[in-house]
């Protein structure tokens, strides 16, 4: 959301940002609620039609293999399907194992420096605080 | 966009927070795809139903009445929809005079005072800041 860019792809590259993020769920076996939240929050930045929403929520029940999502990205819709799939693992609260091990492998396909993770999971703990603080000014100030 | 407290509210006070962003972003008259994005994606969080989505979707061109959909908030689904709000209505890139208003109404309605709601404009502008700093991350112009 926000200047996001996600909806001025091609309409494929986003159906295929969809499917790595309907992967990253199912990375460490389980998907809690907050984890779906953010996943349709995404979906819906997506602007996908109702068929393919469908069957984005089918690839969560068997997400195709992680080489199959990467290949229909561009670079850019690869680059920012990273960035959401690093929101959506730290979605519960924790990274684990399985999911760094797959953001890594993420990043080696995009050609970008091993780096990106810690700089992007920085960036993520800095937005959760910051959206957060969006509702604490309403609530501390105003009570 | 990040977490949202807005899917903790009862299912009928995310109905209301969802129409309620129809109505912000419709009020200026055109509504940009940028708009429609950031309102799917409310959506999205807030897990509504699908069917429920159909039905807010149907609103674009008719959004509903704005008095009627702030009785159905408690004061907490003010205060989220009035900090949403705030983006929704930014997103096309500035705050239409309609706009203004109906957030202040909604700031009013939330008891938020003038202060804050400057303060949450200000928190608007850099959340644009923040979240473009992972363009920056990533190389993406």
């Amino acid at each position: 959301m926000l200047p996001d860019t996600i909806h001025k792809l091609s309409r494929e590259e986003r159906f295929s940002y969809a499917r790595l993020l309907a992967f990253m769920t199912r990375v460490d076996n389980e998907l809690t609620v907050d984890e779906m939240a953010m996943f349709e929050q995404r979906l819906g930045t997506a602007l996908l039609s109702p068929n393919q929403r469908a069957m984005i929520r089918e690839a969560l029940k068997s997400p195709p293999p992680l080489d199959e999502c990467l290949a229909g990205l561009s670079e850019e819709a690869g680059r920012l399907a990273l960035r959401d799939a690093v929101l959506m693992a730290a979605a519960d609260g924790e990274v684990d194992d399985d999911e760094r091990e797959v953001l890594k492998e993420i990043i080696s396909h995009l050609g970008l420096p091993e780096e990106a993770l810690s700089r992007l999971l920085k960036w993520t703990v800095e937005g959760y605080a910051w959206m957060q603080s969006g509702y604490d000014i309403l609530n501390d100030l105003s009570e | 966009m990040f977490p949202n407290p807005v899917n903790q509210l009862s299912l009928e006070e995310r109905k209301a927070h969802a129409e309620l962003m129809v109505i912000i972003a419709s009020i200026d008259g055109e509504l940009v795809q940028e708009e429609l994005a950031i309102i799917e994606s409310l959506m999205g969080i807030s897990m509504l139903h699908p069917e429920m989505r159909v039905d807010i979707r149907n609103m674009l061109s008719h959004p509903s009445n704005f008095e009627e959909v702030v009785g159905s908030l408690s004061k907490q689904g003010l205060k989220i929809a009035l900090r949403d709000g705030a983006l929704v209505a930014a997103v096309d890139g500035n705050y239409d005079k309609k706009e203004l208003r109906i957030l202040k109404s909604l700031a009013k309605l939330a008891d938020v005072d003038n202060k804050t709601l400057s303060e949450l404009f200000e928190w608007v502008e850099e959340t644009w800041i923040q979240y473009k700093n992972s363009n920056n991350i990533l190389s993406i112009s």
